[in-house]
């Protein structure tokens, strides 16, 4: 696809290829003369769409490419449901950047306030009102979380099909609804290089798992015996999102993240 | 925590210890107490509002719903439920927004409805500080109280300070 930037907000739409080859412009710039401006070369698209002017990123796309570059922490956004799965991922610094999964091949890239990371991960997972569930935990097999995650429809519907009967003694409207293939699994991982001491490729984090549906969300939680599913409601998975990122205590001084900026197709 | 009573005693709020009262608020805002200046971030704040209501409950809240939605800039309603506020039937609301100085903000709403007077306690904090400040915050929802024997609020408050 032609990508499609639009200076005023910085924000570009893109595929794969070329948002890599964006990263890789702002952090070496080709050599002026070294790329033909033909209309076949990889650099083609960036400057048809202005996110290069002669041979130099748009200034309003740099904030986002900076934390790219260099950034702080990593956000890795798993949202999977019936009709598919998107990754979503995020680089945190003191401007963030985001690279929303549009489920067709395309992403949205973007600067963002790191302070508004919660309310984006809220919008990309459709967080808000659900009915709130009864307490209750039901154990849950790492097998069937795998399931859910996965990238191909048969394992997500068999894994789906797995919680209906293991919920629907406990939640029966919340199994009525897998049951129907509304429901949405999306996983949250903040990831962050382990403070001073550790092993030098070692890293600390925070995740988040949740399974929503319109009849209400369950929150996977890790105990001794394993995974369980808990009933959670939206202010509680709300407090979650908001405490995830990483805080003066949890990072090392001067200490960044290796930057991984390839989009992940796993 | 220190104890405040709001429009002639027909409601009491707990408000944390050392927190700035605002002086001048609007009608119908019976108080607004702010945390100490951090370094120019967002300041927590609790805000009390006791209104005239010409509707029923469900009605106030479903054009409080539009309202906010209409004046907060990227604004995102997250929760809304049923629960007994004040000692009353009410409910609470959790949404989130940006400020005109472009901060993420998180806002935890109280209300009920007795006598034609609307009660809304409103408890702001800086998103990030939400899983820590939040429950701060909520302490002082849990001890609010309304008095439906008090029938005419005069809207000042008659007790206490905040230091």
């Amino acid at each position: 696809m032609n990508p499609v930037f639009d200076p005023a907000s910085g924000r570009i739409r893109l595929d794969a290829t070329t948002f890599e080859t964006l990263c890789r412009e702002f952090d070496s710039p080709s050599p002026p003369g070294s790329a033909p401006a033909s209309d076949v070369t990889p650099l083609a698209p960036l400057r048809t769409s202005g996110a290069l002017v002669d041979g130099v990123v748009h200034e309003a796309l740099r904030p986002a490419l900076a934390a790219v570059q260099r950034p702080i922490a990593m956000v890795h956004l798993v949202v999977a449901g019936a009709a598919g799965r998107q990754l979503h991922q995020g680089w945190l610094s003191v401007v963030s950047a985001v690279l929303a999964d549009l489920g067709d091949g395309s992403y949205d890239f973007a600067a963002v306030g790191t302070e508004f990371v919660p309310t984006l991960v809220a919008r990309l997972t459709r967080l808000g009102l659900r009915p709130h569930l009864p307490a209750g935990r039901v154990p849950v097999t790492e097998a069937v979380l795998d399931g859910l995650a996965a990238h191909k429809a048969a394992p997500r519907a068999a894994a789906a099909q797995a919680l209906v009967s293991t919920t629907a003694s406990v939640w029966p409207a919340w199994s009525a609804a897998v049951s129907a293939g509304d429901w949405r699994f999306w996983v949250v991982d903040v990831t962050w290089p382990e403070r001073a001491g550790g092993a030098a490729s070692a890293s600390s984090g925070r995740r988040l798992a949740v399974l929503d549906t319109s009849a209400g969300l369950l929150r996977v939680d890790v105990d001794d015996s394993g995974p369980m599913l808990v009933a959670v409601t939206p202010t509680e998975v709300w407090r979650l999102l908001s405490g995830m990122l990483p805080g003066d205590d949890d990072l090392s001084p001067g200490l960044l993240v290796q930057p991984d900026r390839a989009v992940s197709r796993t | 925590m220190n104890t405040l009573e709001l429009a002639g005693g027909f409601v009491s709020v707990e408000v944390p210890d050392g927190w700035e009262q605002v002086s001048d608020p609007y009608p119908g805002i019976e108080l607004v107490v702010v945390e100490p200046e951090q370094e120019g971030l967002f300041r927590a704040n609790l805000v009390v509002t006791v209104t005239e209501v010409a509707m029923s409950f469900g009605d106030w809240q479903k054009g409080t719903d539009v309202f906010l939605a209409g004046e907060l800039h990227d604004y995102l309603l997250l929760d809304l439920e049923r629960m007994t506020v004040g000692g009353h039937p009410g409910a609470r609301r959790l949404a989130t927004h940006a400020t005109a100085e472009n901060q993420s903000v998180t806002v935890q709403q109280w209300m009920t409805l007795l006598d034609g007077r609307g009660v809304t306690l409103s408890a702001s904090c800086a998103t990030l500080a939400f899983a820590t400040a939040g429950a701060q915050l909520e302490q002082s929802a849990r001890h609010l109280r309304i008095d439906p024997h008090v029938a005419h609020p005069t809207g000042a408050p008659t007790a206490g300070g905040v230091s």
